[in-house]
């Protein structure tokens, strides 16, 4: 059955707000998403009525909270088909990231290869540059293509003249256009390169499984997906998982400790050190339901449904739009620039009209240069976004016409 | 200082008529201190130059690539201090320019409208 996004939005009390005058329209999903009440009162339940460490004491408190805890670690390890072992709580797809380029660092050495694209987010950039200048290894950038996705000759140049890690992103923040993640992982195994994904914008808005990309590893964050910030995952091959270090040492992730050493826990727990974010946990768990119950099948169509309204209104005579600029090229976001008018102004002139967009360089700063701009205005839908939302926004840009 | 303008959303209107080709654009050849400075959160780039006689600021310019309320407030800026000592222009404060867009420091455009107050003070640090 297909979405309906105005029974979706009973759901989100948040959407019922007026801002300047306006009902808000919230095109920034891309950033951070709304929480349903089902997410919200998840937490409250837990809070009101469970409230326990988790995984140490022996009480009837702390074991409840201990199996909702565990539930709830199954839960959003099934979302992208993984193991329950194979997935380690993080705070973000930025701390994800930054924990797996530390890990891996062992495999880096002098004259090392990791390859990245120029389509990647700071957070899988950065990590990478600082490993191999620190281990005397080099970072290749590949290019794109004309579509706008990942350059795979490039790719498959840069792994046959060797590399040991292979990195990029799913779904472009800045584009929206959506990387051949199986093709490139196969590419990269075939190589004997590790294949690591930023899967920030695809986890929350298409069907994805672990089994089916392979991956070595992903990363994804709780916020873009209807949970609660400060809750991330990391997903993260088990024969990969034993053999690297765990990032923080003290409690528990170790089985035993005497004054000269100790055992570390079975992997995942040896790698989430400290009193978890239980709250964060119980929280994702309920977004996932609620993703569950629509079908992410669902929430994918619906998305093209509004960029395909979307890209129909645009007047290209004084927008420019960012990517392939056909409807079926793009996931559920979209970046482009109003000629003449800065995309911070454009972003002002909108909220006027109670629509919040993002304007930027979108923690994207290489690919937005690449594409001739200093800053972009992005609208990025999410499920609970309307077509007559899509019909607000291009009749308030169409105003912006009276300042160019 | 003579300019006052009021920034609520529906004078975006106004104010980007106003300030579309703003006064103090431009590049000065034989400047003294020229400084560009990047808001990595917001994306704004701002140079500036400055021709000084002794500790007399005698022009100041600037070029960018910024949205409107970078180049309004670099340009009311350029016109505040010009003529005034260094030290003067070193006792600008954000409130002052804030107080011009008729906002504070919650404004979303906070940081917009203070960057070229940062590049000034950082261009005559140590004078």
């Amino acid at each position: 059955m297909p979405l309906d996004p105005y029974t979706v939005r009973e759901d989100f009390p948040i959407l019922k707000r007026v801002i300047n005058g306006k009902s808000l329209v919230y095109f920034n999903n891309a950033a951070t998403t709304q929480k349903p009440i089902q997410v919200v009162e998840a937490i409250k339940d837990y809070y009101y009525n469970y409230n326990s460490d988790v995984l140490r004491s022996v009480n009837t408190l702390s074991s409840q909270a201990t199996d909702l805890y565990m539930k709830a670690r199954r839960k959003i390890a099934g979302f992208i088909g993984a193991g329950e072992d194979e997935v380690i709580f993080t705070r973000n797809t930025t701390e994800g990231l930054n924990m797996v380029a530390e890990a891996l660092s062992g495999r880096i050495r002098i004259g090392s290869v990791v390859v990245t694209s120029i389509m990647e987010h700071h957070s899988n950039l950065l990590p990478w540059r600082r490993i191999v200048a620190r281990k005397g290894g080099r970072l290749t950038i590949v290019g794109m293509n004309r579509d706008f996705t990942i350059d795979m000759d490039m790719v498959e140049k840069s792994l046959e003249e060797g590399c040991e890690i292979l990195t990029t992103l799913h779904i472009s923040n800045v584009l929206g256009t959506v990387n051949p993640v199986r093709e490139l992982s196969k590419l990269a195994h075939k190589h004997g390169c590790l294949f690591i994904l930023d899967a920030a914008q695809s986890v929350p808005h298409m069907p994805f499984n672990v089994k089916e990309v392979d991956p070595d590893a992903t990363a994804f964050s709780g916020h873009k997906m209807l949970g609660p910030t400060g809750i991330g995952v990391l997903y993260v091959k088990r024969n990969i998982l034993e053999e690297v270090e765990p990032f923080l040492l003290g409690g528990g992730m170790v089985k035993t400790v005497t004054l000269e050493t100790q055992v570390y826990e079975d992997i995942p727990f040896r790698f989430e050190a400290g009193t978890p974010n239980i709250e964060g946990v119980i929280g994702l768990a309920a977004a996932v339901d609620y993703l569950h119950k629509i079908g992410l099948e669902n929430i994918a169509e619906h998305e093209s449904k509004l960029v395909k309204h979307l890209l129909e209104g645009l007047d290209r005579s004084i927008v420019e739009i960012y990517g392939p600029g056909e409807a079926d090229k793009y996931a559920g976001l979209l970046s482009f620039n109003v000629k003449g008018v800065h995309p911070h102004d454009v972003a002002q002139f909108l909220d006027a009209d109670g629509i919040m967009i993002r304007s930027g360089a979108l923690c994207a700063e290489p690919l937005v240069n690449a594409l001739g701009a200093s800053a972009v205005a992005r609208v990025s839908f999410y499920l609970y976004n309307t077509l007559e939302e899509v019909d607000r926004f291009n009749e308030s840009l169409k105003k912006i016409r009276l300042l160019v | 200082m003579g300019w006052r303008i009021k920034v609520e959303p529906r004078d975006l209107r106004d104010l980007l008529k106003r300030f579309k080709n703003p006064a103090n654009y431009g590049v000065i050849e034989n400047a003294d201190i020229v400084l560009e400075e990047t808001d990595y959160s917001c994306g704004d780039k701002l140079r500036m130059f400055f021709k000084l006689e002794g500790k007399r600021i005698m022009d100041v310019k600037f070029t960018s690539e910024a949205c409107l309320f970078c180049n309004a407030s670099a340009s009311l800026l350029a016109d505040l201090v010009k003529g005034k000592t260094v030290e003067e222009a070193l006792n600008v404060k954000e409130e002052d320019l804030l107080r011009l867009f008729n906002t504070d420091s919650k404004s979303p455009r906070y940081r917009c409208i203070v960057l070229p107050l940062r590049v000034l003070k950082k261009a005559f640090q140590g004078l």
